[in-house]
């Protein structure tokens, strides 16, 4: 058994989705971690990633996600948070910049996702450097409030509303700990 | 094709006042390590921010140098440095937050058995909680340099006041690049 393993990787190739779906995530490993080279229909330099999580197969859709992050913004440091949301948020991902090549990059870590005694959690940075306008490079950590076991996870576009672009790739990989 | 081997994996019982791993194998090319935690820390501001430090090889020196990047009020990110006989400048969640949330962090020590250099660590760990009150969540990034050629033999990380709580996992991991 390979101490890290890819549980599923989907590529998002035809069209624009507005959400992407990992279920029936096993219980079996210690840690999750997900590698993100996403893009989102926002018409910004870069934009936040709308995550649930589920538990039993059922999307948790209460305000009970938090959210903070600090980032650099241009040449500006910068940070803020968000409370009492139906999702938490991830940092960094490229919006619809006009440089239609323009995918950036997010890992992000969800320790002891099966853990019954503790939150939800999930911790990771990202970022995008666009050549001409409003780079964006983040530290971002996000909890849900419940102790269920994560078997789900739904990644979003911006706010829930948004959609993934053509050519954003999503993997899910799962960490043993022995 | 990088390859992880579970070095340690440790899930705390009962409190305990720190964690510690020793006789790791320099066999590895890096190791990372993934941590769960809050402490039982009750007095004073680090009611909801305990500090946690980091030692190497049981080294009590003053060979340790700490800077990072962190938010934790309502102002842009702010930076700090120093130096002591241990690494500083992490902090983890502590009673005051929000219950059943732990801390996640994560961190790097590249090349770790070499005997020509110094070594650096990079780490991240976020306190998170259901509020945007000021000093009551967190959010940093580190650098350490370890000011020694021996190799790293042994890692102990410790709350500087307090204990670590029941369900608190520590997981290291030596990584192979072939």
């Amino acid at each position: 058994m390979a101490v890290i393993e890819a549980i599923q990787t989907t590529y998002v190739e035809t069209f624009d989705v507005a959400s992407v779906t990992f279920s029936s995530i096993p219980a079996t490993y210690e840690h999750l971690q997900l590698r993100i080279c996403p893009r989102a229909d926002q018409a910004y330099g870069s934009v936040e990633l709308s995550v649930q999580v589920g538990v039993g197969g059922v999307i948790q859709t209460g305000t009970d996600y938090y959210s903070h992050w600090m980032a650099g913004y241009n040449t500006t440091p910068t940070a803020g948070g968000g409370t009492a949301r139906d999702y938490f948020k991830l940092q960094g991902a490229s919006g619809d910049h006009p440089d239609r090549a323009q995918y950036s990059g997010i890992v992000a870590d969800i320790l002891d996702y099966a853990n019954p005694n503790k939150n939800t959690t999930i911790m990771g940075v990202g970022g995008t450097a666009h050549g001409t306008a409003t780079p964006f490079v983040a530290a971002f950590s996000g909890l849900w409030d419940g102790t269920g076991a994560i078997d789900t996870l739904k990644i979003h576009g911006w706010h829930l509303t948004g959609d993934l672009l053509r050519g954003t790739e999503i993997s899910l990989y799962g960490l043993n700990s022995a | 094709m990088a390859a992880f081997t579970v070095i340690d994996h440790t899930e705390l019982g009962a409190a305990a006042s720190s964690w510690e791993v020793t006789g790791i194998s320099s066999s590895y090319d890096h190791l990372y390590l993934e941590v769960s935690t809050r402490s039982d820390e009750t007095a004073g501001w680090t009611v909801y921010l305990s500090d946690v430090r980091l030692q190497v090889s049981s080294d009590t020196g003053s060979n340790y140098s700490s800077t990072n990047i962190y938010w934790y009020n309502a102002s842009t990110p702010l930076s700090d440095r120093g130096g002591a006989e241990y690494f500083d400048r992490m902090k983890c969640a502590a009673t005051g937050t929000l219950a059943d949330t732990f801390t996640p962090m994560t961190m790097w020590i590249p090349n770790y058995a070499n005997t020509t250099g110094f070594k650096q660590i990079v780490g991240q760990q976020s306190v998170e909680n259901n509020s945007t009150t000021d000093y009551r969540y967190y959010m940093g990034l580190n650098a350490f340099l370890w000011q020694s050629t021996a190799a790293v033999t042994a890692l102990k990380l410790y709350p500087s006041t307090s204990d670590f709580v029941q369900y608190s996992t520590f997981t290291l991991y030596g990584v192979t690049g072939a």
